[in-house]
């Protein structure tokens, strides 16, 4: 019997909620039938390659990109028949640093930016102004893609949306930074009911953030699900096996990782963990460690193309 | 179903107001070189006249009066402002104004009006400025005022005029990544055209293309009314004003309701 | 009272929050009736999901280690820097080492016994 990896998550209100997604730019494939759920309130990680589809897949839900196939919603609005109503929910830091008026000062397009959204808080923009240390006087164009990213943060997150989509947000941003942006993360997030979708590929930043997960690869989804399941589920087992080991048949499928040398086996398998060492033991193994995964470990596991 | 308490979108009244002011920042620069255009003419205009009052005081002065029939400078100036209005964000970049939770056509027909407003501003302070010298140099030179001689319909063109070219100018820049590619490309494949055509024994052709530019309900027309040896006349204007003004509305609209990836 | 995460650490992050304020309470930096930091303040410092600190306290709270006063915040809660504490303390840092010994093949006995050797040296080496 083989488990497979979960694609779904269940339960609740989603804030979030694709089905079969599908784009090809020329013979390219971006999306294949990309079937996303976001939780409300969840911080939902959307981990992948470069080009594996995370920046389309947010493009979708702003209705930038249109897909060939499939449908979005967000708070149960379709994305593309009521697009200004999910925009207007939606606080949105782009991967491209040159979004916004460039020849425009950090200053007045804040102010732009503030008139577009009725719930605009001019009190939090100041205080985010002032923590991200912006220079109210700068032009857009001569900023550092680190600047530009703290001021798009800063018009992302001063109205308070119900959705934010964080596409990279601590791309070119100093290591002080990025530890300062992810507190600011965190604050806005005990203050504001917000559901956080984030692309990034330092997963071990946002570790901390994160409760839910979905890994993109080549445009598919291979999974998604909670922390929690996450953490139940996988695990790395360090085996001492016979010589000439054959392996165990009753995990294949199972198993996301494999390193092997003579006499012991590191595997990375995902299932329940009594399970997963009954059938190791079975098939004649000695499981010395079983260790839960790093968030790290866990995508890199669960990207990996094997089984 | 959601608990999630759902924003907004914008009033319209304050888009359109933002609009407004941003598109006028986007084209402080150009506005400040056209005002000092206009005071460097007028500067000139004066000098040269009160000079000629000087030298030859027999004769008539009134042909440095610029009349409002022709109003070239708020052509160039209105033929160029799409890019102002436009600035960093051709279509393929567009993803600001994009994101932005209204409705993107209707958005984008927004900041097009917002831009021709403060061309027919500038079309306003163009003609103050035109009766302002005419006055000054009647002043100066002790004849009548010339500007007043105008027919009344050429006071409409100083406003059509540049009407026409903002739209043409605006399909290009709403429409496609490249804006001069385009414009320079039909420019030049428009009179090669005419050039292959007429040295290859198709006259007619030749003829139809150039009608484009100056037949009865031609650009030319469109912008100042077909001449005869009296000056402008107004009848075919009359026709090909609205119709170049119509069409080039329609476009623009296309391109502004073109959903861009 | 400082709570701390260690990044090598594997375990989900509310149970590294839990044993940071039994070892706080076991270690006395925090008193009865101490306050925690809140929810808020503590999200921020650690720069995790404010979700997963009040998950943290809540499971403290149903420990009895913690409780809440409406509107206040969470305090610690009197008579739990007793024996009982300080054995769930034990019984974590057994598990760590326990964890580790298999890892290595040993057995509980061959771990007690060099524990007790490891632990004559040094007190024998430390200068009195």
């Amino acid at each position: 019997m083989t488990t497979a990896l979960p694609t779904r998550i269940n339960g609740g209100d989603l804030a979030v909620d694709t089905r079969g997604l599908t784009k090809r730019f020329g013979d390219q494939v971006a999306l294949s039938d990309v079937s996303l759920q976001v939780p409300e309130g969840a911080v939902y990680l959307l981990v992948g390659p470069n080009g594996a589809g995370k920046s389309t897949t947010l493009k979708v839900l702003l209705d930038l990109v249109r897909t060939d196939a499939g449908t979005a919603e967000v708070f149960g609005i379709n994305c593309r028949d009521r697009a200004p109503e999910v925009r207007a929910n939606i606080g949105y830091v782009p991967e491209r640093p040159d979004w916004g008026y460039g020849w425009m000062r950090v200053g007045r397009l804040l102010k732009h930016h503030a008139l577009y959204y009725p719930t605009w808080d001019a009190d939090y923009a100041a205080r985010l102004a002032q923590k991200f240390e912006l220079r109210m006087d700068r032009k857009m164009a001569v900023l550092s893609k680190g600047q530009a990213r703290r001021v798009h943060l800063t018009m992302a997150l001063a109205h308070r949306p119900p959705l934010l989509l964080l596409d990279e947000p601590t791309d070119g941003l100093d290591p002080l930074m990025r530890d300062e942006t992810l507190g600011v993360i965190a604050d806005h997030l005990s203050d504001s009911p917000t559901t956080v979708v984030l692309s990034t590929h330092h997963v071990e930043e946002v570790e901390r953030l994160a409760d839910h997960i979905g890994v993109l690869r080549n445009g598919e989804l291979r999974a998604q699900m909670s922390r929690a399941d996450l953490d139940a589920g996988l695990r790395r087992y360090r085996v001492e096996v016979p010589e000439r080991w054959t392996g165990a048949p009753s995990l294949n499928g199972s198993v996301l990782l494999r390193v092997t040398s003579a006499r012991e086996v590191q595997w990375t398998v995902w299932g329940q963990e009594v399970d997963v060492v009954q059938k190791l033991t079975g098939a004649g193994g000695t499981v010395r460690e079983v260790v839960p995964l790093s968030l790290l470990d866990a995508t890199l596991a669960l990207l990996n193309p094997n089984d | 179903m959601t608990s999630t308490q759902l924003h907004p979108t914008p009033n319209a009244r304050a888009v359109v107001t933002e609009q407004f002011r941003a598109v006028g920042l986007a084209v402080r620069t150009e506005a400040y070189f056209y005002l000092g255009a206009l005071l460097v003419i007028a500067i000139l205009v004066i000098v040269s006249t009160i000079r000629s009052v000087h030298m030859f005081p027999a004769s008539s002065h009134h042909s440095f009066v610029y009349g409002v029939g022709v109003p070239v400078p708020i052509q160039v100036i209105a033929f160029l402002i799409p890019f102002g209005v436009w600035r960093s964000e051709d279509p393929a970049r567009r993803a600001y104004h994009w994101t932005m939770p209204v409705a993107r056509g209707p958005h984008t027909i927004v900041k097009f009006l917002c831009g021709w407003a403060w061309l027919m501003f500038a079309t306003v302070v163009y003609l103050l400025s035109v009766v302002l010298l005419a006055v000054g140099i009647s002043l100066i030179t002790g004849e009548p005022n010339r500007v007043a001689t105008g027919a009344g319909w050429e006071w409409l063109v100083a406003f059509t005029a540049p009407t026409i070219l903002y739209l043409l100018a605006s399909i290009a820049v709403i429409g496609s990544d490249h804006a001069w590619r385009w414009i320079g490309g039909l420019f030049l494949a428009f009179w090669v055209l005419i050039g292959v055509s007429a040295s290859f024994g198709l006259p007619e052709l030749s003829l139809a293309l150039r009608s484009i530019w100056d037949g009865a309900y031609g650009l030319r027309t469109a912008l100042v009314g077909l001449e005869n040896k009296d000056g402008p006349i107004m009848n075919s204007w009359l026709v090909a004003m609205p119709l170049w003004i119509i069409g080039s509305a329609i476009a623009v609209t296309i391109a502004s309701y073109r959903h861009r990836e | 009272m400082l709570i701390s995460l260690d990044p090598q650490d594997a375990r989900p992050i509310y149970v590294q929050i839990v044993d940071e304020v039994r070892r706080a309470l076991v270690l006395g930096t925090l008193s009865a009736d101490d306050p925690l930091p809140s929810v808020r303040d503590l999200a921020v410092k650690l720069r995790v999901n404010p979700n997963t600190v009040s998950q943290a306290y809540r499971d403290l709270e149903r420990q009895g280690m913690v409780y809440v006063r409406r509107g206040q915040g969470t305090y610690a809660s009197p008579g739990q820097q007793g024996q009982a504490e300080r054995r769930r303390l034990a019984d974590g840092v057994a598990e760590r080492a326990l964890h580790d010994a298999r890892r290595n093949g040993l057995s509980v006995e061959e771990l007690i016994e060099a524990i007790r050797i490891h632990d004559n040296q040094r007190s024998s080496e430390e200068p009195q």
